[in-house]
Formats: C-alpha cells, sequence, structure tokens
C-alpha cells in the first residue's frame, strides 16, 4: 500500500461555494420560505372610532371567562362538573384566574400613546381686523401626542 | 443558531401552519423526531420532512420521477463534475499528456482486479439470476455497452487483449486479463490507451472520451442495489460474506460522513475511524443484509423482508418498459408492490408508517448507491489509471476505504455533486408543499384580519356583541 494521498484542487463543482446540499444552507431556504411579511391592515374611518367608540361597554372579565367556558366543548374539554362529585372543575376555576389577571392588568396597568401624524387638514376660525370672522384651511405641522387607557 | 433549533424552527412553522389551517397540529414535535437532532445530513432531514409534509403517495412519486426522469440528469451532473475533477487531478502532473507507459507500445497500468473490483461485482456472471440485477446489457458479452459486463466477459478471456471503445466509435482503450503474468501478482488486468488515442491525444482528452463512453446510471439498477442495501436482497443470493458486507457498512458510513461535511471541511482520517458503538452498529447492519432481513426499530423491532423473485420480477418489469410514461407506471408499481411486501409482517395500524419508511430508506440510500457505482469497475478503472499516472505506476491501495482513503478530494466533490442533486430534486418538493401550507395560512390570517375589521365597524356603529358573533359565525 502507498502511503501518498492525493488532493484536487476545489473545482467548485459538487459541493463548491454556493452549494445547496449542505444543511445549513437547506435549513436557511426553508425557513425563508416560511417567511412572508403580512400587508398593514387597512385604518377604521376616525369619525366612525369617535363616534362608536363611546358606544362600548369596556371589558369584562367575567364575561370573558364565560364566552371560553361556553365554548370548551369545541375543543373536547368537558364542561362544568365533569368529574359529578360537586366538586369545582379546576380547568375552568384556572381560566376565571388567568382571565381576571389577565384584564386586571391590561385595565390597571396598560397604556395607550397616540399619535396624529404632522400634515393633518384643519380648518379654524379667527376674527378679523374689523370683527368679522375669518377662516382659514392649512396643515398641522408638528406630530400630536396623547395619552390613553384601556378599559 | 445551531443545526437543532433551526431544524426545530422549520418543523415549528411546519407545525404552525397546520394549525393554523387545519385547526390542530397534525406534526409531533419533540427531540425524539427523526433528524431533529444536531446532524448534518442534509438529505435524511429532507426525507423526513417531505414524510411529514406530504405523505406516501406523493414522496413515491417524487421517488418515481427521480428514478425515471431524473436519472439522467443526475448523470449528466455527475459526469461533468467527474470530468472537472479529472482534470483537476491531470493537472496536479506537470505533464498532462498520455505517459508513454499507458501508451499501446508501454507495458500499460497493471493493476490487480481485486483493485478494480471494490464492490466485488466482478464475482458474479452478468447473465446469472443476481447478475442481471447488478449489470446492464448483460447478454452482450464483449459487445456490452456496460463496461462493468465488458470487464467481466474479458476476464473469462485469459491472455487475450479487447478493446473498448468511445462513442464515436474508435478504440479507446485496451483490457487483458492475465491469470498470472511475470513480475505482476497473479490476476491482473493489464490497461494501455489505444493507437488511436496514444497518438496526438492528451489524458485529459482520453478521460473526457472515457467518462462519455460510460453510462452511470439506470433506474431499475438504482432501485434494486438499493434494496439490496436495505435488505441484503441479493446479497443472500450471491452469498456475499458477512466480511463484505460489514465493509460495505462501513463505506456507507464513510460516504454519509463526507456528504453531511461542509464544502470547506477537510476530510480528516477521523472520516475513516470508527468507535466501538458504531462497528458493533455495522456488524449489527451487515448480519442483518445476510440475513435478509431489516429490523423496524418503530415496531417492536419486527423483522421486515422482500422476496429476491419480486426484485427481479420489478427489475425485469422496468427494464422492458418501451417509454417514459411506461417505465414510469412500472416503477410505481414495483415500489407499492414492494413496500406492500416489506409492511407484510407489521400490525395494520403500522403498515403506513411502515410503507412510508421503505420509500425514506430508499432516498436516504440513493447517495450511497450513487457512489458505490463510483467504485464499480467501471468507473475505478479511469480513476486508477490517473491515480497510478499520478502517484506512480508502482503505487497501489488496499481496498475501498483505502482507495476513498487515498482519493479522498476527488471522491468528495463528486459525493457533494450527487448530494447536491438529490437535495435540489427533495428541496424542490419540499418547497412546493411548503408554499401551499403557507399560502393557506396567509388567506387564513388575510381572511381573519378582515372579519376581525368588520367586527370593529360594527361594534363602533352599535351592533350587540352577540350579533357579531353570528355574523362571524355565518361568514
Amino acid at each position: 500500500m502507498s502511503s501518498h494521498s492525493i488532493s484536487t484542487k476545489k473545482s467548485g463543482v459538487g459541493g463548491g461555494n454556493g452549494s445547496i446540499g449542505n444543511i445549513s444552507k437547506v435549513l436557511e431556504i426553508i425557513n425563508s420560505a416560511m417567511k412572508i411579511p403580512r400587508q398593514p391592515s387597512t385604518p377604521l374611518p376616525p369619525p366612525l372610532i369617535m363616534s362608536g367608540a363611546k358606544l362600548r361597554p369596556g371589558i369584562s372579565s367575567k364575561e370573558i371567562t364565560g364566552n371560553i367556558i361556553s365554548r370548551q366543548s369545541e375543543a373536547g374539554a368537558p364542561v362544568g362538573d365533569a368529574t359529578f362529585d360537586s366538586t369545582e372543575n379546576i380547568s375552568e376555576s384556572m381560566e376565571r384566574i388567568r382571565v381576571e389577571e389577565i384584564v386586571n392588568a391590561v385595565l390597571t396597568q396598560a397604556k395607550v400613546d397616540v399619535v396624529i401624524p404632522p400634515g393633518v387638514q384643519v380648518s379654524t376660525v379667527g376674527i378679523g381686523n374689523y370683527g368679522a370672522p375669518v377662516i382659514s384651511q392649512g396643515a398641522t405641522t408638528n406630530m400630536a401626542i396623547g395619552d390613553g387607557i384601556i378599559r | 443558531m445551531a443545526i437543532i433549533d433551526e431544524k426545530r424552527d422549520a418543523f415549528g412553522n411546519i407545525a404552525a401552519c397546520r394549525s393554523i389551517n387545519e385547526g390542530f397540529p397534525e406534526l409531533q414535535l419533540t427531540d425524539s423526531f427523526p433528524n431533529l437532532d444536531n446532524a448534518k445530513d442534509s438529505i435524511g432531514f429532507l426525507s423526513s420532512m417531505l414524510k411529514s409534509l406530504i405523505g406516501f403517495e406523493k414522496l413515491r412519486d417524487t421517488l418515481v420521477d427521480t428514478l425515471s426522469s431524473q436519472v439522467e440528469n443526475i448523470e449528466e451532473d455527475i459526469k461533468k463534475a467527474l470530468k472537472l475533477e479529472l482534470k483537476s487531478f491531470v493537472n496536479c502532473g506537470v505533464n498532462p499528456s498520455i505517459p508513454d507507459f499507458l501508451k499501446d507500445t508501454g507495458s500499460g497500468v497493471v493493476i490487480e482486479v481485486d483493485n478494480i473490483d471494490l464492490t466485488g461485482i466482478l464475482k458474479t456472471d452478468p447473465t446469472s439470476d443476481a447478475g442481471e440485477l447488478l449489470y446492464t446489457d448483460a447478454s452482450s458479452g464483449l459487445n456490452s455497452s456496460d463496461l462493468n459486463t465488458f470487464i467481466f466477459n474479458v476476464i473469462q478471456n485469459d491472455g487475450n487483449k479487447y478493446f473498448w471503445q468511445d462513442q464515436s466509435g474508435n478504440n479507446l482503450l485496451s483490457f487483458e486479463f492475465n491469470s498470472t503474468l511475470a513480475g505482476q501478482p497473479n490476476n491482473t488486468l493489464t490497461i494501455k490507451a489505444s493507437p488511436y488515442y496514444s497518438n496526438n491525444k492528451t489524458l485529459t482528452d482520453l478521460n473526457n472520451a472515457f467518462v462519455d463512453s460510460i453510462n452511470l446510471f439506470n433506474s431499475e439498477k438504482l432501485l434494486t442495489n438499493i434494496l439490496d442495501k436495505v435488505f441484503g436482497v441479493i446479497s443472500i443470493n450471491i452469498n456475499k460474506s458477512e466480511k463484505q458486507l460489514e465493509r460495505e457498512e462501513k463505506v456507507k458510513d464513510i460516504v454519509d460522513r463526507i456528504s453531511s461535511s461542509d464544502e470547506d471541511d477537510v476530510v480528516d482520517d477521523n472520516y475513516f475511524e470508527f468507535d466501538t458503538p458504531e462497528l458493533s452498529d455495522q456488524q449489527r447492519r451487515a448480519k442483518n443484509r445476510k440475513n435478509g432481513i431489516q429490523e423496524l426499530v418503530n415496531c417492536d423491532n419486527v423483522e421486515s423482508s422482500i422476496n429476491f423473485d419480486s426484485v427481479k420480477d420489478a427489475n425485469d418489469r422496468i427494464k422492458n418498459a418501451s417509454n417514459l410514461v411506461e417505465k414510469k407506471t412500472e416503477i410505481q408499481n414495483s415500489i407499492n408492490n414492494l413496500s406492500n411486501e416489506s409492511a407484510e409482517n407489521v400490525s395494520e395500524k403500522d403498515k403506513y408508517t411502515v410503507e412510508l419508511n421503505f420509500i425514506d430508506d430508499i432516498i436516504q440510500n440513493l447517495n450511497t448507491e450513487i457512489v458505490n457505482v463510483f467504485l464499480s469497475p467501471k468507473v475505478v478503472s479511469i480513476l486508477a489509471i490517473n491515480y497510478k499516472v499520478i502517484v506512480g505506476i508502482a503505487s497501489s491501495y488496499d481496498g475501498p476505504i483505502d482507495f476513498i482513503k487515498q482519493n479522498k478530494q476527488l471522491i468528495k466533490e463528486l459525493i457533494l455533486s450527487a448530494r447536491d442533486k438529490i437535495v435540489e430534486i427533495l428541496l424542490s418538493e419540499a418547497l412546493k408543499a411548503i408554499s401551499s401550507l403557507v399560502s393557506q395560512k396567509v388567506s387564513k390570517i388575510q381572511t381573519e384580519v378582515l372579519n376581525n375589521q368588520k367586527s370593529q365597524l360594527l361594534s363602533l356603529v352599535g351592533v350587540p356583541q352577540s350579533i357579531i358573533r353570528t355574523i362571524n359565525d355565518l361568514s
């Protein structure tokens, strides 16, 4: 047996640079194929928000818990006294605690920052030199920032 | 990011898409999922992913298409790589012309038959039952278009010289078998360039003409030889020794390791060394092949097997197909019949898994079988000639593993070339399935966003929540 060992120079064919065969490249291609950017959602009409927001009742942890429990059967989970021994259904109790804690955090700790972009069309009325009303039209030049809370 | 994390991301994303599209995830994502590990085996990973993505029928169709329509493309790409590697190999030497000893007037390259027959194929008569599964154009003898068949017949005619021709019908190389030759070991083949190539042709011309003159792959032979690697179907028939089968399993593991390497990895001695558990596994697989069985580890280690006659029948049907459509049908029927046969011993509930794994086994062994063709006399003969020209006429190697070791860069490039082609086919199928899943997901999400917006608009005009819910349920 000879002790020689032959090496050829890299040809770039088969497994050369840019080869799609190695696992890192395969995973990169597959994971990229999974990611498709979504379009931004269409904004709601501002007048509708202004008038409609007043009609909203506010969130209730009890109502949310009730809705979840009433839909439990859709996922095959038992509703009510599942063991027929008059004991409380633990998963339903947990659901109530979970929702109460989430709603409590949202109501007492969450904060909404509102930003009104510059360029909003405005129409103003002022008084002219002879006391006559003067109407002017223009656009806001700065951003307006406001605070809000969730109810 | 570690490979296992990237794999988990890929399988996790698929599970998430399924969950959104179908309601509940069908894919279990645990560390015990095959190929959810740090292994760099891209073919194994893609095959496992396809199993869960597209299921038995589509995976079978992918395999059918690969074995029928894609074989020619694979052959073309690998021949291109082989030519480039041989050219690069020759450029290592100072003089690219055919050396005097290789010319028809020289002493020729004298190689022991065992060193050209690294897979042991020449021990089987091409016209025997098993031979018909190993050789192509087996009945044409010295006029065969299969160089392996040609060399077998040269060996049957001790002391006679025969020419292998190029595609244009010019004599290319002469082969002469001598059971005894002065100053040489017994049973040698003497290979020389023909007079036509000895004059005014370079070694690269000879190499290129040689590569063009041989057929590397063939649909039915790829299938039947892979079945031998999995079930030992042919090995039993030709009574291969356990030692020979262990050596084949070792070669398989080396090929798998090289196939999992990165482009810039150096193939060092570690690729050829195995620890005790790995050696035990090779022995176990060799023993199973010797007994003609495969242990189904996911089905309580039930033994699965395939009958030699079923494989021969599949070989004959595919071989006799007169056109591509017929060939596809025959390959599909053969895979259906053979996968059914492999699942005969398992319970009804496990049959689907076993049939799916049958396809997976064939895909995972495709690369090994392609490399096995590189180690058969029809390719080794030209590699051995170039090896002798570059390293020296007295140089030698000891068996297939030493041959791979001494030609590791060349073999690595061929293995990676074959791997890339198979990955290209599998990846294309995976991407088709993924794009369908992702587009369904995007469509579902967009519908949900629109429904949410509609609900918000309705709530803002004072529609009670119960009515909004009813409207949403109806849409």
